[in-house]
């Protein structure tokens, strides 16, 4: 009889009864042979927290899993959260969360990783412990468990997964992970405390063990951490770890592209934005690196589409050379360009339309206000003139259709800013139907949440209830403009988001009365259900709307104090009140230095400040 | 001139659930990484030309699947170079520069292995093939499980609902299948397109 190994492989009955079997499957191009057992060969397993599609969009995986393959005394794996189909098919048969590569079970790990993207992930990476036979509270763990790692924007207001994650990297992983992993190879069979110890010797990991209550910050360390914790970066991403290979899943995913990151970091300032304030200072690669590695990524991929990534790439200093050296070789290869953070100008107009070639479908640009006024409170500073003549450069230019995104519930919004944002995207559909046949505008409403190290940290948060009225009123007040799409996101989302944006240890237990009560995937429409949150905030009583909604003194302690991010509080602070006194704050890209508190560690390439 | 080449792959593994609207962005890229280029077709929006043989359903390991590309030239070792590019899973057969009548005119039928994964459910899988296939499938036991022919833009889905409604319960889980072929009928089986050269 002829011989199917396919027949013994005992996830595959699950594959085939499941919604989109394929991604469980792996089968990418570009993975590299699992190494063989060695002394102090240290095997991690990069976790990510949603589904494989979302998860294999993401660029830094990409790059930690060639980074740690490079290395001698480490490892990688990947393993990606399981949809709930999957979840209930795995417990029903008793089988873990296993890696994609191997299938080793998540618990079989010398090191578990996670990263923190977003904070309606955090149930799936306890669904991710759990299913991966890992204890769900750090000090269930013992010597044979792995220790549990997160790194990501998340790791910034770590305190809300203490309870779950034993390590938390603060910062850009190239630098840190590698060391970490050289630091547990050292100590590999030992024991489990030690490592940990070690670990927290190291600056930029976060220990919460050994953080203890008190001090001005909230937490002290102990056992050798000292905090506050100093976020870590790399100084010159020249000559920082890129890959020039990377892995290329045969499953459609949700950015399907070569990526290259042209610089890391922003100088605008827009006061609502935590990318921008804690990833400073900016540093960028050079054209030459960039070229070089667009070119080795789209012939070793086979990809016909760059993407250069970075917060806001219009604003690359060497923009013009780059694309000198780049678009005549992607012409030749027949490869397109994407840019996916547009600046709104006649400039970023004419920069996609160049790119585009005959392909013109949508354009993106993110006003985020609705007000010349409101957007000097965020500090985006953009005229409605400016926006008007972008929009008609567009549709002049062929695009058939403009992207919006704004926010409401911005510091010091009031009905007028509401109008504001109604007029000006009315005033944008005259011009579309003016200017080009069928033109579409499609209108993205987020409510905003004030997050943890920006200028707006202290501010109050609007209610759902709330949120849900300002969208409906934004809605109906377009609903007469046939050519503009209004949607808004749900409100009951946006809240629990903020919750564990600017949450403390007690968001914990909530988290997991929650996901024990069956949340998971919270940020997809499909799986979300407030009443489960409501009724853990219920039975953990907590009050959630008050941790949302309450107004911080500018004196109030943090709980997220003891993590430096680098700006200071004195600069958010001044910040703060210029955004109220409606001021403007310089790019210091090109502007005079505000002081942000980097002092001299900023620019290491001469960028900043300047 | 394009050459028009027919390639034979298998989908190996766990590779068997890539949906079948996958495969050809993966061809693609595989060829580029070959230094292979398809020809493009003509039109606002061009496509690299390519076309695939009958769909095969997820989860059916396939052992020989046809399809066509065309390229600008297709060197003799082409074949080889492209199939090392193949992403894991997925295995180059066989490669060669064809003409005559497109491939859906060639391959009308295909031909299964079906093996239950209970001893117990053949003679409902059997009972289900015969209440869903009509005259057009036609299958008889082998020491390999059950061999099945049938039109091969007919879905195996169809026979495996049935399965379940004559075996509640049971489904795609439960039965392990392997397309052997696509190609024309020939006897009991389906000839393979590979000796079809013209």
């Amino acid at each position: 009889m002829v011989d199917f190994p396919e027949e013994r492989d005992e996830l595959w009955p699950l594959l085939a009864s499941v919604k989109r079997g394929a991604r469980y499957v792996g089968g990418e191009w570009g993975t590299l042979p699992l190494k063989p057992d060695a002394p102090g060969l240290v095997r991690l397993c990069l976790a990510f927290p949603d589904v494989y599609e979302v998860g294999m969009s993401y660029l830094g995986f990409q790059i930690l899993y060639r980074l740690v393959k490079s290395l001698s005394y480490a490892d990688v794996e990947r393993a990606y959260c399981p949809w709930p189909d999957m979840e209930q098919a795995l417990r029903s048969k008793g089988m873990g969360l296993g890696s994609l590569e191997s299938g080793k079970v998540l618990g079989d790990f010398d090191v578990v990783g996670f990263t923190l993207q977003y904070e309606l992930t955090y149930t799936n990476l306890l669904t991710m412990l759990d299913l991966g036979k890992i204890p769900l509270h750090r000090e269930d763990r013992g010597d044979k468990d792995p220790l549990v790692f997160a790194g990501g924007p998340g790791a910034l207001v770590p305190e809300p997964l203490a309870s779950f994650v034993d390590v938390f990297c603060v910062g850009d992983g190239e630098e840190l992970l590698p060391q970490a992993l050289a630091i547990l190879s050292e100590l590999r069979g030992s024991p489990r405390e030690l490592r940990l110890e070690a670990l927290a010797s190291l600056p930029g990991i976060y220990v919460p063990a050994w953080a203890l209550p008190g001090g001005p910050r909230g937490f002290v360390g102990s056992r050798g951490m000292v905090l506050p914790v100093e976020r870590r970066w790399v100084a010159d991403l020249d000559r920082t770890f890129f890959p020039e290979h990377m892995m290329i899943p045969s499953l459609g995913v949700v950015h399907d592209r070569v990526p290259v990151e042209v610089f890391r970091g922003c100088t605008r300032g827009c006061r609502f934005c935590q990318a921008g304030m804690v990833t400073r200072p900016v540093r960028e690669r050079s054209p030459e690196t960039i070229g070089r590695l667009a070119l080795s990524l789209l012939e070793d991929s086979g990809c016909r589409e760059l993407g250069l990534l970075s917060l806001a790439t219009c604003d690359y200093r060497r923009l013009d050379e780059l694309l000198a050296l780049l678009v005549p070789e992607l012409e030749r290869r027949r490869a397109s360009l994407s840019l996916p953070s547009l600046r709104i100008d006649g400039f970023s107009v004419d920069l996609a339309t160049r790119l585009e070639g005959v392909r013109r479908g949508s354009l993106t640009f993110a006003p985020e206000a609705g007000t010349e006024r409101l957007r000097r409170v965020i500090n985006k500073g953009l005229s409605d003139g400016e926006i008007l003549s972008t929009v008609e450069a567009a549709f002049r230019h062929g695009w058939e259709r403009i992207k919006f995104y704004f926010m409401m519930g911005l510091p010091t919004e009031s009905d007028m800013d509401l109008e504001g944002l109604e007029a000006l995207v009315r005033e944008c559909a005259r011009i579309g139907r003016a200017t080009a046949r069928g033109a579409q505008i499609a209108v993205s409403v987020a409510g905003f949440v004030p997050k943890a190290h920006t200028p707006f940290q202290w501010e109050e948060q609007s209610l759902p209830e709330d949120l849900r009225d300002r969208g409906r009123r934004i809605k109906s007040g377009l609903r007469k403009e046939r050519s503009v799409k209004v949607a808004y996101h749900e409100p009951a989302q946006t809240f629990l988001e903020g919750v564990f944006a600017r949450g403390g240890r007690e968001c914990g237990a909530v988290l997991e009365r929650a996901w024990r009560g069956g949340a998971r995937f919270d940020g997809w429409d499909e799986c979300f259900r407030f009443d489960l949150w409501e009724e853990a905030f219920r039975r953990e009583e907590i009050d959630p709307r008050a941790l949302v909604s309450r107004p911080r003194g500018r004196d109030e302690v943090f709980p997220w104090d003891h993590i430096d991010a680098g700006v200071s509080r004195e600069f958010l602070l001044r910040e703060r009140d210029r955004a109220y006194d409606e001021l403007l704050s310089p790019d210091c890209r090109t502007g005079e230095c505000q002081g942000c508190g980097l002092g001299d560690r900023c620019a290491p390439s001469g960028i900043g400040g300047v | 001139m394009a050459v028009r080449v027919r390639f034979f792959f298998a989908k190996r593994g766990r590779s068997a659930f890539f949906p079948h609207v996958e495969l050809p962005p993966i061809f693609v890229r595989s060829a580029r990484r070959a230094g292979l280029e398809f020809e493009y077709s003509e039109g606002c929006v061009p496509h690299p030309r390519l076309s695939l043989g009958p769909t095969l359903p997820l989860g059916i390991v396939a052992l020989e699947e046809p399809a066509e590309g065309w390229f600008s030239s297709f060197p003799a070792d082409a074949a080889a170079l492209w199939g090392s590019k193949f992403p894991p899973g997925l295995e180059m057969i066989e490669a060669f520069p064809v003409e005559g009548p497109p491939l859906a005119a060639v391959c009308p039928r295909a031909h299964y292995l079906l093996r239950p994964r209970r001893a117990e459910d053949l003679s409902s899988l059997e009972e289900a093939l015969a209440v869903s296939g009509g005259g057009d499938v036609r299958w008889h036991r082998t020491s390999e499980g059950l061999s099945v022919t049938m039109g091969a833009e007919r879905s195996m889905g169809g026979v495996l609902r049935a399965f379940g409604e004559i075996s509640p319960g049971r489904g795609w889980r439960d039965v392990f299948v392997v397309r052997l072929r696509v190609g024309p009928e020939e006897g009991d089986g389906v000839r393979s397109l590979r000796e079809v050269r013209r």
